[in-house]
């Protein structure tokens, strides 16, 4: 009765593809997490957006330097790479908070879908620290004389840097699709296969990009508008005014375009129901980016010594979009993943209650008949590893050695707890002290009754009697290399 | 069990994590948690003395650790955590259930790390300026030697819980599982050790940055001699009480008898270990604060090289006497939890498994089964042909050359935790494990590989066994007439 009532308790095998969570409960409330997960993504991305902004603009600006030998552009691309220093090491660190999130609500679908894409999910490492070190490197090396020589080759640095540093984002990508797309799990076989399940990544992957350049054009507006930033002295061809208004152009354009790839996204993200609730709050987002796109457009045209007096603005405009973004995205992926989710969090209780159920019925039997000692079960358990009854497997069979102990249950004993090593064409045998006086007796009268060298009849009961046993004839007959 | 399973079927999956896991260590203790408390000093030292080489000599060396730890350490510390949630990820998963708050807390430790890391490097030069701004500059040292521990503090909590989770299995939580029984030993340990290793390391570095000035050049090599002196003993006492609590631990987790023996190899390589640097190392030290005219270049690096082996085999020891645990009597290394143990071993991985070729094994689909099988028991320390070979592993227990009896190796199976206690069970049932050893039989024969499915993808396991649409509860009575 108790095996088919164990098989019937998991029916529900096979609903879904996804793994059975681990039966631990959440560390907390599961809503504090999320907002962990959303907000603590949000500083990430904004660092990480820094960084590859950054990276794409050192390499611009010095590439540009290197052909039209302009100085303000050297200076500028040099002020860019010193701050890539900083972004890249907080990009790393605000990472943590929400790997941590997403490791502990999507444990099944994250770790299924980094298992699936593991070499290049793995890859992440070298490949983020080789693009770090290299941009230490560019960094370093900017007023070297061999670099100053060599300003091409210096410039190749970075652009390797910058190679490396976007496939970062694919990888992350690629696996933040395929964790909501269980169905698709099958047919990974992969990374490359893993990024065209949808149509997706592609569109996502332009989505950041832009949003990059965007980013680090506003924060460059901030950053060339610091007292320490020297402008008069040090800048041939630009004012501190043309300077910003060189990047809020950058941000205006690369905003701007979000406005075609965003829908992109939305268009290519697949749904299995209505999502109301997502698309009103992306078209909040969308308002505060009008918004903000339209201050934009008046601080371009600005006069010199009042640009910039919209920049607070702007910002908290766009922190708003993506913040809805942010939301947005959260809510599909709720909502992509409820059916799932559904049937593996019945199938996770089933299971549990399959493994209780044994569990008990585990308890119950060695309650009834645990204490019995039975010699041929528990030489099974513990020696039939390695000794048979009459073939050389791993060790001698017993019946050789059962003949060096006619009668003297004993000695094996006392050889098993300390064993020699008698033959050289086998490894030496492990000591057996942790199984107990009482069950290697239990063993030894079972081997030396199975092999027809025990003359008394007598069942297997401990022998305690330390005394003979101790002074046992059979050590003399045991010799130990 | 559940998880899609990788499988690196060469280099064998612990590789990975222990390249990664190796490194980061190499790199976290000396060159973050002891070398920034005595930059630091090096720092103060510089300016109560107002002599400025001691500065230079200060700052070149952070750079260096600067560099280091914000690349490679930042991002193998990472690693660690993707490589084990690649192999491990019910363990991985498991601990950060239990630990959720810990890493929180480590988390914002390590923020503030590294801004400090960021603010006293990258101002160095910028805080020269007053006195005033000095020693707020060295403060930001001090700030950053306490979040550096800090970091290392915690995640040690973690690893010991891994060990041997103490009274955590009775009464779960995180303060019970943080206040493992080896928790402190290792602290004590490991804190010294990293301190120890950094003065060495700066001793290794100081071969490259104080070349000409001779004068100087001895007064540094005298200064981080203290430095190691005043640290050493406190070496001795935590390796001592480290040595001193594994086999007690271990008696806990393994049987007695096996334990000691297995552990005899590994204790008598890391006493000797100890012993051999601690030997060199004092030496070393004391000319260097006697006699550091006498230091000849390759001294200073043979101590630093000592002290990383060192390290190394504390790794492994730690790695070791974890087995057959990934988190001591929780769960095994294999991913299995011992409370599934029971229901596993009636009736059977393959039906439980998410991804399988096989729930039913029949005659004809036996060694495909047995794959399923050797991938969810055994791949997590076995390859078929490569490190660990399973394969090599029978070969040297029955012969290379010679048929192997699959009655034997069934046997060998069934029992392999009792005759190598660094082995789980077997977790499956008897149908299991004839299939596993008709895999292991044919692999022997055709010296195929097992592709992990990272590359080679997932097979849902077949519905066959799905027999009803209708999910029944555990208490419907009616639902026990209807077994097919
Ligand atoms: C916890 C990791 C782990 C798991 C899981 C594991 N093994 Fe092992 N196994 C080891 C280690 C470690 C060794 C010893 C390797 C050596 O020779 O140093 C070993 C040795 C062996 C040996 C040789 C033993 C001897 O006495 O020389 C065999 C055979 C073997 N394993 C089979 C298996 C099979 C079959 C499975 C799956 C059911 C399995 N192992 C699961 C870690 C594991």
């Amino acid at each position: 009765m108790t095996t088919s009532l164990l098989n019937l308790l998991y029916l529900a095998q096979s609903q879904t593809p996804v793994p059975h969570d681990i039966p631990l409960p959440l560390p907390a409330d599961r809503g504090l997490i999320v907002g962990v997960l959303i907000a603590m993504f949000l500083v990430h991305i904004l660092f990480v957006n820094l960084m590859l902004g950054g990276t794409i603009l050192t390499a611009f600006f010095q590439g540009r330097s290197i052909l039209k030998g302009s100085n303000d552009d050297d200076i500028l691309a040099y002020e860019i790479a010193k701050t890539i220093t900083v972004s890249k090491s907080m990009a790393v660190v605000m990472g943590v908070a929400p790997l941590l999130a997403i490791n502990v609500i999507y444990t099944v679908y994250f770790y299924s879908a980094n298992a699936l894409t593991g070499y290049v999910w793995i890859g992440l490492v070298p490949t983020a620290m080789t693009a770090f070190l290299l941009l230490y490197l560019h960094k370093y090396t900017w007023h070297s004389e061999f670099m100053l020589k060599h300003r091409k080759l210096h410039h190749s640095i970075v652009m390797l840097a910058l190679a490396l540093l976007l496939c970062v984002p694919f990888i992350f990508l690629t696996n933040i699709n395929l964790m909501l797309f269980p169905d698709k799990w099958e047919q990974v076989n992969g990374f490359f296969s893993a990024m065209f399940i949808n149509h997706n990544v592609i569109p996502r992957f332009l989505h950041f990009f832009n949003a990059s350049l965007a980013v680090t054009g506003l924060f460059m507006v901030w950053y060339v508008g610091l007292p320490s930033f020297k402008v008069e002295g040090r800048f041939t061809d630009s004012s501190r005014a043309d300077l910003k208004r060189r990047f809020y152009k950058l941000a205006t354009i690369f905003t701007l375009m979000q406005f075609v790839i965003g829908p992109l996204v939305w268009l290519t993200l697949p749904r299995n129901m209505e999502m109301v609730g997502m698309n009103v709050v992306l078209t909040i987002g969308i308002i505060f980016a009008v918004i903000a796109m339209i201050l934009l457009a008046k601080e371009i045209n600005a006069k010199d010594e009042v640009i910039g007096a919209s920049f607070k603005p702007i910002v908290l405009l766009l922190s708003v979009t993506v913040l809805c973004m942010g939301t947005g995205r959260h809510m599909y992926r709720e909502q992509i993943l409820i059916p799932h989710t559904d049937d593996m969090e019945d199938e996770t209780a089933i299971y549990v209650k399959s493994r209780d159920a044994a569990l008990e019925l585990q308890r119950l039997n060695e309650a009834a008949g645990g204490s019995a000692l039975n010699g041929e079960l528990l030489f099974t358990k513990t020696c039939a590893t390695c000794h048979a009854m009459d073939k050389v497997l791993a060790a001698p069979p017993l019946i050789d050695v059962a003949k060096t102990y006619k009668d003297n249950p004993q000695g094996i004993v006392t050889w098993a707890k300390a064993p020699g090593r008698k033959r050289k064409e086998f490894a030496p045998m492990p000591a057996m002290g942790h199984v107990g006086d009482e069950k290697l007796t239990a063993i030894a009268e079972y081997i030396l009754k199975a092999t027809g060298n025990s003359t008394e009849a007598q069942p297997a009961e401990p022998t305690t009697s330390k005394a003979t046993g101790d002074a046992t004839p059979s050590t003399s007959t045991q010799p130990v290399e | 069990m559940d998880f899609p399973i990788f499988h690196m079927d060469w280099a064998g999956n612990r590789m990975l994590i222990a390249v990664i896991a190796i490194i980061h260590v190499m790199i976290n203790h000396p060159m973050a948690v002891g070398m920034m408390p005595l930059i630091t000093l090096m720092e103060y030292f510089g300016f109560k003395t107002g002599d400025k080489r001691w500065d230079t000599l200060a700052k070149k060396i952070l750079f260096i650790c600067f560099i280091v730890t914000t690349t490679a350490g930042a991002l193998t510390g990472v690693g660690i955590w993707l490589s084990t949630s690649l192999i491990n990820p019910y363990a991985i998963g498991s601990l950060i259930r239990i630990f959720f708050w810990a890493w929180f807390t480590e988390w914002i430790i390590f923020v503030l790390e590294v801004s400090l890391i960021l603010a006293y490097y990258l101002l160095w030069d910028k805080m020269q300026g007053s006195i005033k701004s000095k020693l707020n500059h060295i403060r930001i040292g001090l700030a950053l030697s306490i979040s550096s521990w800090g970091t290392m503090a915690i995640i040690v909590a973690i690893l010991g819980f891994m060990m041997d989770p103490g009274d955590w299995t009775k009464t779960p939580g995180l303060i019970t599982g943080a206040l493992n029984p080896l928790y402190l030993p290792q602290l004590a340990f490991r804190t010294p050790m990293a301190m120890v290793g950094a003065g060495l390391f700066a001793w290794f570095l100081m071969i490259f940055f104080v070349k000409k000035d001779r004068e100087f050049r001895n007064k540094a090599i005298r200064f981080v001699s203290i430095w190691c002196i005043c640290w050493l003993p406190l070496l001795f006492v935590g390796a001592m009480w480290y040595h001193d609590r594994i086999p007690q631990m271990m008696q806990g987790n393994i049987d007695v008898a096996i334990a000691t023996q297995q552990w005899a190899n590994q204790s008598n390589n890391l006493l000797w270990i100890t012993w051999v640097s601690a030997v060199v190392v004092v030496v070393t030290v004391t000319i260097g604060l006697l006699k550091p005219n006498f230091m000849p270049r390759v001294a200073l690096l043979i101590p630093f090289i000592l002290i990383i082996a060192m390290l190394g085999q504390f790794e492994r020891v730690r790695e070791f006497i974890r087995k057959p645990y990934v988190i001591g009597d929780y769960m095994y290394a294999n991913g299995i939890r011992v409370e599934d143990y029971p229901l596993l071993q009636s009736e059977g991985i393959l039906k439980y498994a998410t991804y399988a070729h096989v729930r039913e094994i029949t005659e004809d689909n036996k060694v495909l089964a047995g794959q399923d099988v050797f991938n969810i028991a055994c791949t997590r320390c076995h390859t078929t042909q490569g490190v660990n070979s399973v394969v090599e592993k029978f070969d040297n227990l029955y012969g290379k050359d010679k048929t192997w009896d699959p009655a034997a190796m069934s046997a060998y199976i069934k029992g392999m935790h009792n005759a190598r206690p660094f082995m789980p069970p077997f977790p499956g049932n008897d149908k299991e494990l004839d299939a596993l050893v008709a895999y292991v039989l044919q692999i022997k024969e055709t010296g195929e590989t097992l592709p992990g499915m990272q590359s080679a993808g997932i097979v849902i396991a077949p519905e066959t066994v799905r027999r009803s649409p209708v999910r029944i509860s555990a208490g419907d009575a009616d639902a026990s007439n209807v077994t097919p």
